[in-house]
């Protein structure tokens, strides 16, 4: 997944002005004006979908920064140089560097808590949520695999405060999958010896690692993690010597 | 695919070089001195410089893998010992060829050790059992050094890196290899797909660093018996 900064348009609307202010000083004065109007709404600021658009660029090319050369190994001007822009134009959409982290690693964990509780009150056995999870788990790599793995590698780099708010959040996850895991052995679904902290510890480790490989394995696309994880899970490697393997159902969201 | 003989020597002999004067060869100023240091005027190793190195290295491992190598400085690395930082670079040049030294401990024999188990007689069961001891042993007396080889090996010199990479690509082999023959010889399912089912059991191995020793209630012991279970026969009950 080859991050592509697409060429803002207010660069190439800024050369076309360029070019006719070299006819006419005067009128190019004037569209300047009227341009710079259309851009900014009657608060006198930028008009906040505009805004947002580059911010959200930005947001992206730091992503994709800080996931190839970690976050203490870039700079603001690599974020700039994704972008063809200015190294200052950035401070005007982010404060620093460290708040350009804290909204790629908020984006990369995005929604994984609500998913993971849709997934927990699916009205299914406890393997179909285990197959949920993993499907709400794995699918958000396809869109922003970058914002994932910094959210896993970087996040140590946060203000204590977002640490704080992270490992709160991810408690919360591991609490949720660990209620899973009790639920499935208490209606005799999952095995009575069961250590559940474990069990979770080892099913969220397996599933996290995913991000460090995805797209570099030319042969694994999203829907083999989808389909055999949970069953690497629920059912082990080993050939079933006797009886039938427990047929687990494919979920969709 | 498993790492050369020549290779997997080289690196022991990388992991050993700071009690030798051959890592502090790099430092080129401080070359003789650094040799005079750890070999005395005799030629015999300076067991007490040795100590000190020793020490050193482990303060550093302890300090990166608490603040990250670039969070960490030399500085903290004396603090911890309560020497001048000064003092370090009698012993280790720089920051990075600490880094290299800990990064070395941190996978020391571990690669030459999988392409063993690959070897081994045995069943396909046997050795995934073999693999996660063999993975996750080294977290008992050296927690701080896998951790930051794990982290931390991103910022080391290129050539390390490639030459770590390669070995890493040899581990993946020998469990892919592994779960190959087991479906070869029927023990595991047919429908697996190697690759990705080695993957995943190294992965679920892997991230047991980032929470041993924070768990309550969990021993290492515990998780080397329990992790393969949970891989060959899953959590559902039979």
């Amino acid at each position: 997944m080859e991050f592509k900064p697409e060429r803002p348009s207010s660069v190439r609307r800024k050369n076309v002005r360029a070019s006719s202010a070299a006819q006419n000083k005067k009128s190019s004065a004037r569209a300047a004006k009227a341009a710079a109007e259309l851009q900014r709404g009657p608060d006198g600021h930028f008009a906040s979908t505009r805004h947002d658009h580059r911010l959200a660029e930005i947001i992206a090319a730091s992503a994709y920064v800080f996931a190839h050369r970690g976050y203490h190994g870039s700079s603001t001007q690599d974020i700039a140089d994704v972008l063809k822009i200015k190294q200052a134009s950035l401070y005007h959409y982010l404060p620093s560097k460290e708040a350009a982290l804290e909204a790629v690693c908020e984006r990369g964990s995005e929604g994984f808590f609500e998913t993971a509780v849709l997934a927990a009150a699916r009205p299914a056995s406890a393997a179909g949520k285990i197959h949920a999870l993993a499907q709400a788990f794995f699918l958000p790599l396809v869109d922003r695999r970058d914002f994932i793995t910094v959210f896993h590698r970087e996040r140590r780099h946060l203000t204590r405060e977002a640490r704080a708010r992270v490992t709160k959040w991810i408690r919360a996850y591991e609490q949720l999958v660990q209620e899973i895991i009790v639920g499935g052995i208490e209606s005799g679904e999952f095995r009575k010896d069961l250590d559940p902290r474990l069990t979770t510890l080892a099913l969220i480790g397996m599933f996290r690692t995913v991000s460090d490989w995805y797209g570099y394995e030319p042969d694994i696309g999203i829907d083999k993690v989808i389909a055999e994880f949970p069953k690497f899970v629920l059912q082990g490697i080993v050939a079933p010597s006797h009886g039938e393997i427990n047929s687990v159902e494919p979920l969709s969201f | 695919m498993e790492p050369t003989p020549a290779k997997a020597r080289k690196s022991r002999g990388n992991a050993q070089a700071p009690r030798r004067s051959s890592t502090a060869a790099k430092a080129q100023p401080k070359k003789k001195r650094v040799a005079h240091a750890l070999v005395g005027k005799s030629g015999r190793t300076n067991k007490k410089a040795d100590r000190r190195l020793e020490e050193i290295v482990t303060a550093a491992a302890s300090v990166f893998a608490r603040h990250g190598y670039h969070g960490a400085s030399t500085q903290d690395i004396a603090d911890v010992l309560k020497i001048k930082q000064a003092s370090l670079y009698y012993y280790v040049p720089s920051k990075e060829a600490a880094l290299e030294t800990v990064c070395a401990r941190g996978a020391e024999g571990f690669f030459e050790d999988a392409a063993k188990v690959a070897s081994q007689p045995g069943s396909a069961s046997d050795k995934i059992i073999a693999i996660a001891r063999l993975h996750l042993l080294p977290l008992l007396d050296r927690r701080d050094f896998v951790m930051v080889f794990l982290k931390e090996r991103r910022h080391l010199p290129r050539d390390s890196r490639v030459r770590i990479g390669q070995w890493i690509n040899a581990y993946e082999k020998v469990v892919e290899d592994i779960i190959r023959a087991g479906m070869a010889s029927g023990e595991f399912r047919a429908n697996l797909k190697p690759r990705l089912t080695a993957l995943g059991y190294i992965g679920m191995l892997r991230t047991v660093a980032d929470w041993y020793g924070k768990e309550p209630g969990i021993s290492l012991d515990d998780v080397i018996v329990e992790f393969p279970t949970f891989f060959l026969g899953g959590i559902q009950t039979p």
